[in-house]
């Protein structure tokens, strides 16, 4: 199975207030050709209750291994070398 | 007639097509525990909590960790059947052609495009495809990050739907909490889409539930010009050995948007119940 390694000190990606979202970036998601990626908020809460921070997840893992083609192109395109596939 | 229809239809032959399903009746109906505890009906207390757009997401992801345990060998079975029944007793939905989401539009009030969850979690980008009603669109109003909203006649609505018809989206209408409250009209592009991606993959027949129909190709008609075969969202179009359209009813899903572009008309839509083969797949 391929396993997704993210590393949130690498990716920043905060809470857009007017959105409701985070808007940075995202390029992964974009990229993905199995749109097995998504953003999900990280527990830390701004003074409004509303998430401070948002991760990268992989979902459907199960499935990774057959929809992944490893084609890395989320690892190319990756700004900031968040993300690494080992398969 | 589905299992599903006959318990919710009534006089009116589907269960979305029942107008008690968009009444503030039902959907802030009580039960007999919500009464003793003095607290909200579960349709809105669900709702609140759906209504935080910020937070939606964490759900989300957690519901997917969950349906991927589906794929593991011992658990799996035990696993789909309960992913069923939650389906049935939250949110999920089922296909419908065009001429059906009009008529929804019809049965609804106070009709809003929100982003579609799908294309925002898994491509980073928004677009305003989720058509949402009453008592619904109330609740969300009322919340802090509440869904952003494009308010739209039933004119409009009817246009919107024919444009993503256009588009090749498939419709689908959701229900909340248990059939008939219908809630919304998704508009979907599968690739994204994080209903028809554990129905399709691990075998969560509820979550995406086939419509009440299945298409059929008259060969008499078809021309071979395939442009039926770029359309279908399920793979369901293949041509035969005489290079004719064929669609598989074991497949096909009836959301009817093959026909858009067949010029020669030649692709019905039939009733999966009376179907020898597709009335026993949902
Ligand atoms: S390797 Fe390719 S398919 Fe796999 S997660 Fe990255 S972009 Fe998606
Ligand atoms: S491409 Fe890299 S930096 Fe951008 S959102 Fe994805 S993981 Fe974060
Ligand atoms: S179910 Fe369909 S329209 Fe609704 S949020 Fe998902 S892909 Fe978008
Ligand atoms: S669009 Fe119509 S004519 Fe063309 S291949 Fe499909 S069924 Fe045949
Ligand atoms: S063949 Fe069936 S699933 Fe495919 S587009 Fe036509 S009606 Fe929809």
């Amino acid at each position: 199975m391929v396993k997704f390694q993210f590393d949130p000190s690498k990716c920043i990606l905060p809470y857009d207030a007017n959105e409701l979202r985070p808007t940075k970036c995202l390029k992964c998601l974009d990229v993905c050709p199995a749109s097995l990626l998504m953003f999900r908020p990280l527990k830390e809460k701004d003074e409004f209750g509303a998430p401070k921070f948002f991760e990268i997840h992989m979902i459907f893992k199960a499935y990774s291994k057959k929809f992944c083609p490893d084609c890395l192109k989320c690892v190319d395109i990756c700004p900031e070398q968040a993300i690494k596939i080992k398969i | 007639m589905c299992k599903y229809c006959k318990a919710h239809a009534k006089k009116y032959g589907k269960w979305y097509l029942n107008p008690e399903g968009y009444t503030e009746e039902l959907f802030y109906k009580l039960s007999t525990l919500d009464r003793i505890l003095g607290r909200k009906p579960k349709k809105v207390r669900d709702a609140e909590k759906a209504s935080d757009a910020a937070w939606y997401p964490l759900g989300i992801s957690k519901q997917l960790e969950l349906v991927d345990l589906a794929s593991k060998p011992v658990i799996g079975g035990l696993v789909k059947k309960i992913g069923n029944y939650l389906a049935m007793k939250t949110h999920s939905g089922q296909v419908v052609p065009t001429e059906d989401a009009n008529k929804i539009v019809d049965l609804s009030h106070d009709i809003v495009a929100y982003p579609c969850m799908c294309k925002r979690l898994f491509k980073g980008q928004d677009e305003y495809k989720c058509l949402n009603f009453a008592p619904l669109t109330d609740i969300n109003r009322k919340a802090p990050r509440g869904w952003k909203e494009k308010r739209l006649s039933p004119e409009e609505a009817k246009e919107w739907l024919q444009d993503f018809s256009e588009k090749g989206y498939v419709h689908a209408v959701f229900w909340w909490c248990d059939m008939p409250q219908a809630i919304c009209i998704c508009n979907c592009d599968t690739k994204y889409c994080y209903a028809s991606r554990p129905k399709n993959w691990y075998d969560i027949t509820n979550v995406y539930r086939k419509a009440e129909y299945v298409a059929e190709v008259d060969p008499d008609e078809c021309i071979s010009c395939g442009t039926c075969l770029e359309r279908c969202q399920f793979g369901a179009i293949s041509y035969d050995r005489n290079g004719r359209a064929q669609i598989d009813p074991k497949i096909c899903f009836g959301c009817g948007q093959c026909r858009v572009t067949c010029e020669q008309n030649a692709i019905k839509l039939v009733d999966r119940n009376t179907h020898a083969i597709a009335k026993k797949i949902w």
